[in-house]
């Protein structure tokens, strides 16, 4: 175990009473509650923490937030995770977190052994090197060697994800200085505020920087804050929450990470907001110079951050290298907390005198109009050297801290998808929110005011305007008082190498150098979008927090243009990474997508049916297979009862609708192809829907329930389709029309019976129901009492055999199949599934959407132009079916198809083509089955010009085999229907 | 610690879903005694007998106790002797077609926000609000019982086996 070195930071946001003991890389180690795993392990001395991704080159901790771009860690255990910055871990007691991309470890790692061939791997080498004899050869290997960590290969079974919808007056991002001032001006001005801050603590730089609020520690000014804002009664305060995506209307996604209650293990905000205030703060950017990656090269604000929160000292002794204020700031913190400043190095050769004077007073040296040309050291910083850039002059200074500062970028990501515009600012030398596209109010550091009193007051200001656009009065609230230094920067992109060849990173994290982004400019792709794909720059976990900026200005500078000329690359969600589990929430496996069951299921699993999606997400029985038998041993046996004998099947998801009013015909009379204006009572029609282009759309038996009063039957899987189209054609197109549509597919429950003995048993049943053929012939209904339910009773048929449909209420659904189950044991009644039921259809060459129907055919290219009525003046497709038919062009037409071989089962799809030949298709085959009333295989196809082809013989191309088939009537079964009329 | 909130399915009840002009249907609540929502998305409660506002010139009637006489299809709310249902008045008995959870707890809010992308705060949907909305992918009709602690949902039957799981997982 390796010592703890802790500072005495007076509010640092450890808890010194919390030890805690964690692993990293198989070593043990100790930190304390309130430790991020970055700060713990440099406290433990630990500076080499991962190897690069590229060039394995040896890396440390840069940052102290999101923007990590060095170190990633794979986390183990209960929290299997991967690739998260390690300055984003929390501690935890027996956290285990190791390296990603080295191996056996960061400190000896065998994949090092790229760069001494580094330069031969230069941006786009793999384009340009793996073409022969194909990619494909090397892809595998070259994928492996570019991951990062391991995904997790199983769910966390203990720790739940969630999803939750959320509505605000204002959503807050951001809970620094900006951010918390306009929650609570929003707040008190009577707004619903929900304030999201991706950090364990409320606060922002306040913890890093040390400010005074007030003449007070910070610490003191945000308890207070905290307290106003639970004050307000209207301010929800979301922590450990991160908003990674900001959409139209203001839709926002915000992942929390361990929230209450405690089985939740991340929950996921899916915010509404009327108005949002972006006061995501600002990221610092790296200087770019040779070795810039090395470990102990850090972030200014980062190690103000260990500093001042976390009580660590990241190095003994350290240079600052900057071209802006707000570095000088962060040396006299690094100096207070006992690091010796060895040297303050500034690409700017006029400082402001206050600064000097100060880093005089502190004993520190200042080299103004210079720049670190090169990192010393290896797995380590043991030195920097400087350049002068006037006379070139070089130094030597041993550290073992760098901490650079190229300045401060807002972070806009979020700002610029909610789709404002972006500015470069010449004077902050960073890009700027520019105009706003939604109800969106950058503020803070986020809008480029870099100083805490600008940041307050945009804060408040934001807060207000929110608050007001939402109907509430602003209410006072007075700001806090405090120092505002200014920020005055000198746009430095890190182009002077100063005759060193060793690697400049623009980004970090993806390993693209300086020399690769001139390599992108020479080659011609130096606009920004081009250049980041070329260079992979951005592309990386991190997104390019740290690197962006300085790519652009360096592209700006080699191609002697202007950043805002340059422009940003599109910043797209999400901002950090999101765990797939965060997205998907609470339905994982059974619950993914949802599912309907109708009354009987139960009693169909209980029987061992082996269910599936039949349309419309309803789970029906496929077959119900006995013990020993195969799928189409079960289905045979089942399609062999309904001819020969009697069987049942659960016909509920039927889609069914309750059509009354005055015009009740009319609606039939438009949305259907034929008449029914002399459909009798209790009588039921087969109709067939057409969409605008004349194109088969749903087909469906109606009867005629009343006058004025109709019930339709559609198919499963198209009765939500056909209820749009009918409420939109009333609303919209016929609002004049008398006529009420209710969907009651829900209401009834559906049991049928077929069979040669249905009718027989159907009398042993009990009911009061006539079921005479003369009385109660076949397209008629009957209303009764069946297994003493009250039902409804319609003679139609699917499978070609005599067949009675019973509804009875949804509530009676299982009693009455239940009752006919018992009932016909006596004539061996069989459960029959979805398959049997196709099996069935086939034979008789019925219909079915998705098969025949598949939404290029119209009436006559399935032998149904006798249901086209020639009298009405109008149905819903005439005129696009008039026109088609009147272009007399070739057309598939519905045939059956009888193979050479009949034990052969063709595919369904399988394309027909001229002798079986690889060209264009002739047809296909839309479903083929082995008949039982047949004893062989047999098929429908859609067939061009295949009435007329009837007699012939085509070929079926089928995997590695051409079928030959003889094409036939498309009916295979008791073709003059007297089985089904009986 | 999981969500304090039961869930539970309630006993069913008789459902009619009326259509038609507001003239019709104002003559039929007349005759039913009925008070009528007058505002969009709100339920009106009557003895044993609820109306709730589902769409223009759409509602639902909920009569608490007793099922439909008569044959089933056909059945019509109970109305008083001499009078009879309006020509123009669309009535169809979905007694049969839902199925209703209460959800019903401090915590009520958070579980239904899982549920749901409609805003259920108590200043937005406060007692007798109602209104269909997506329902775990499902929709469904939301009642508002008691502002932010108590809801009723009607899911049609078909999908109540998958909500109840639903509900089951996300209380925790």
């Amino acid at each position: 175990m390796s010592r703890v070195d802790r500072g005495s930071a007076p509010d640092a946001l450890i808890d010194r009473d919390s030890p805690l003991r964690f692993t990293f890389n198989g070593r043990t180690y100790t930190g304390y509650r309130g430790d991020t795993l970055a700060s713990a392990l440099l406290a433990n001395g630990i500076s080499l923490t991962g190897r690069s991704f590229k060039y394995h080159r040896p890396r440390g901790i840069q940052g102290a937030g999101y923007e990590e771009p060095a170190t990633l860690v794979q986390l183990s255990g209960g929290e299997d995770a991967t690739n998260w910055p390690v300055t984003r871990v929390p501690l935890s007691a027996g956290l285990a977190a190791s390296s990603v991309n080295c191996w056996p470890s960061p400190d000896f790692d065998v994949g090092a052994i790229a760069q001494v061939f580094s330069r031969l791997l230069p941006a786009g080498f793999y384009y340009k090197t793996f073409m022969w004899p194909n990619w494909h050869l090397f892809e595998p290997a070259i994928r492996r060697a570019a991951g990062l960590g391991r995904a997790p290969t199983s769910e966390p079974d203990h720790l739940r994800y969630e999803t939750r919808f959320h509505h605000c007056d204002v959503l807050v991002i951001g809970a620094g200085p900006a951010g918390l001032m306009a929650a609570l001006a929003a707040g008190r001005s009577g707004a619903r505020v929900l304030l999201v801050d991706d950090d364990t603590a409320i606060g922002g730089r306040l913890h890093a920087d040390g400010d005074l609020v007030d003449g007070r520690p910070a610490s003191d000014w945000l308890k207070d804050i905290a307290a106003a804002l639970e004050a307000t009664g209207t301010v929800r305060c979301l922590s450990d929450a991160t908003a990674w995506a900001h959409h139209e209307h203001n839709f926002v996604m915000v992942t929390e990470r361990g929230p209450c209650p405690a089985h939740v293990f991340q929950r996921t905000w899916r915010v509404r907001a009327r108005q949002v205030v972006i006061a995501t703060g600002a990221i610092e950017r790296p200087m770019v110079f040779a070795n810039n990656d090395r470990p102990g090269v850090m972030l200014a604000s980062a190690a103000c951050c260990y500093v001042n929160r976390y009580a660590v000292r990241p190095g003994k002794s350290t240079v600052v290298f900057t071209n802006n204020d707000s570095a000088w700031h962060a040396a006299f913190d690094l100096h207070a907390a006992g690091i010796a400043v060895r040297g303050l190095v500034d690409v700017r050769p006029q400082i402001p005198a206050s600064l000097l004077k100060r880093a005089s007073s502190a004993g520190i040296v200042v080299h103004t109009g210079a720049v670190v040309q090169e990192a010393l050291g290896g797995r380590h910083l043991r030195a920097v050297r400087i350049a002068s850039r006037g006379d070139g002059r070089k130094t030597t200074i041993d550290c073992d801290l760098l901490c650079t500062s190229g300045g401060w970028n807002p972070t806009v990501h979020l700002y610029s998808q909610s789709r404002g515009r972006l500015r470069y600012d010449p004077n902050l030398a960073a890009f700027v929110p520019g105009e706003a596209r939604q109800g969106t109010i950058p503020a803070g550091s986020a809008n480029g005011a870099f100083g805490l009193g600008s940041c307050l007051a945009e804060g408040r200001d934001a807060g207000h305007a929110a608050a007001e656009r939402c109907g509430f009065a602003p209410a006072a609230t007075d700001l806090p008082v405090v120092s505002d230094p200014a920020y005055r920067i000198e746009a430095y992109w890190g182009v002077e190498s100063f005759g060193s060849v060793k690697k400049a990173f623009v980004d970090i994290q993806n390993d693209v150098t300086v020399s690769d982004l001139e390599l992108a400019v020479r080659e011609g792709f130096g606009a920004v979008e081009h250049a980041k794909r070329y260079t992979t720059a951005g592309m990386g976990v991190d997104q390019g927090k740290t690197g962006n900026v300085n790519a652009i200005g360096l592209l700006a500078a080699l191609n002697g243009d202007d950043p805002g000329a340059v422009g940003t690359t599109t910043f797209r969600p999400p901002y950090v990474p999101v765990e797939f589990g965060a997205v998907a929430g609470h339905r994982p496996g059974s619950l993914l997508l949802p599912y309907r069951h109708t009354p009987m299921t139960r009693w169909h699993k209980e029987r061992g049916a082996v269910m599936y999606e039949a349309g419309a997400r309803w789970r029906r029985p496929g077959f119900y297979p006995r013990a020993g038998e195969t799928m189409e041993q079960a289905v045979t046996r089942e399609a062999a009862a309904v001819r020969n004998g009697l069987g049942i099947y659960d016909g509920s998801p039927l889609g069914k609708f309750d059509i009354r009013g005055p015009d009740a015909v009319k609606l039939l009379d438009f949305v259907y192809t034929n008449d029914w204006d002399d459909l009798g009572p209790d009588r039921g029609r087969y109709g067939i829907m057409l969409s605008d282009d004349g194109l088969i759309l749903d087909d469906g038996v109606t009867f005629k329930l009343a006058d004025d009063h109709y019930l339709m039957t559609t198919s499963t899987a198209n009765a939500d389709m056909v209820y749009r189209m009918l409420e939109g054609l009333l609303q919209t197109d016929r609002p004049d029309w008398r006529v009420a549509v209710t969907p009651v597919t829900e209401h009834w429950a559906n049991a049928t019976v077929c069979g040669p003995t249905a009718r027989e048993f159907m009398r042993t049943v009990g009911t009061d129901i006539d079921l005479d053929g003369d009385d109660f012939p076949f397209m008629s209904m009957r209303v009764g009492r069946v297994a003493n339910l009250p039902a409804r009773m319609f003679r139609v048929s699917y499978t070609g055999e005599l067949s009675f449909e019973i509804n009875v209420p949804a509530g009676g659904g299982l009693q009455l199949w239940e009752s006919l189950i018992e009932a016909g044991q006596a004539f061996s009644i069989t459960p029959i599934g979805s398959e049997a039921n196709h099996l069935l259809r086939v034979e008789k060459g019925f219909l079915s959407p998705g098969h025949e129907v598949d939404g290029t055919a119209d009436p006559y290219d399935l032998g149904l132009g006798w249901i086209v009525s020639g009298n009405k003046p109008d149905f819903i497709g005439k005129r696009a079916l008039e026109i088609r038919r009147a272009s007399g062009g070739p057309r598939r037409e519905l045939v059956g198809l009888l193979t050479a071989d009949p034990h052969e089962i063709v595919p369904e799809g399988s394309p027909i083509t001229p002798d079986g030949r690889k060209e264009a298709s002739e047809g296909f085959v839309s479903a083929c089955v082995m008949s039982v009333a047949r004893g062989r295989s047999v098929a429908l196809a859609l067939l061009r010009d295949g009435r007329a082809r009837i007699g012939q013989t085509v070929s079926i191309r089928v995997k590695k085999d051409v079928v030959r088939a003889a094409v036939t009537k498309p009916v295979f079964y008791d073709p003059a229907g007297e089985r089904l009329r009986s | 610690m999981s969500y304090r909130v039961e869930v539970s399915r309630r006993p069913g009840c008789t459902l009619f879903d009326l259509r038609g002009p507001a003239g019709g249907a104002d003559t039929l609540f007349k005759r039913l005694r009925t008070a009528v929502p007058v505002r969009p998305n709100t339920v009106r409660v009557s003895d044993a007998r609820a109306v709730y506002w589902v769409g223009p010139e759409r509602w639902l009637l909920r009569e608490e106790h007793g099922l439909p006489a008569g044959s089933p299809g056909v059945a019509s709310p109970a109305l008083p002797a001499g009078d009879t249902m309006p020509l123009n008045v669309s009535v169809v008995d979905v007694s049969d077609a839902y199925v209703r959870f209460s959800i019903a707890g401090p915590d009520a809010l958070d579980v239904m926000s899982q549920a749901t992308p409609l805003d259920l705060s108590p200043g937005t949907f406060p007692d007798g609000s109602t209104s269909y909305t997506e329902f775990f992918g499902t929709t469904a009709l939301t009642e508002c019982m008691s502002a932010g602690t108590s809801f009723v949902v009607f899911v049609e039957r078909s999908y109540a086996d998958y909500v109840e799981a639903c509900l089951r997982r996300v209380t925790g």
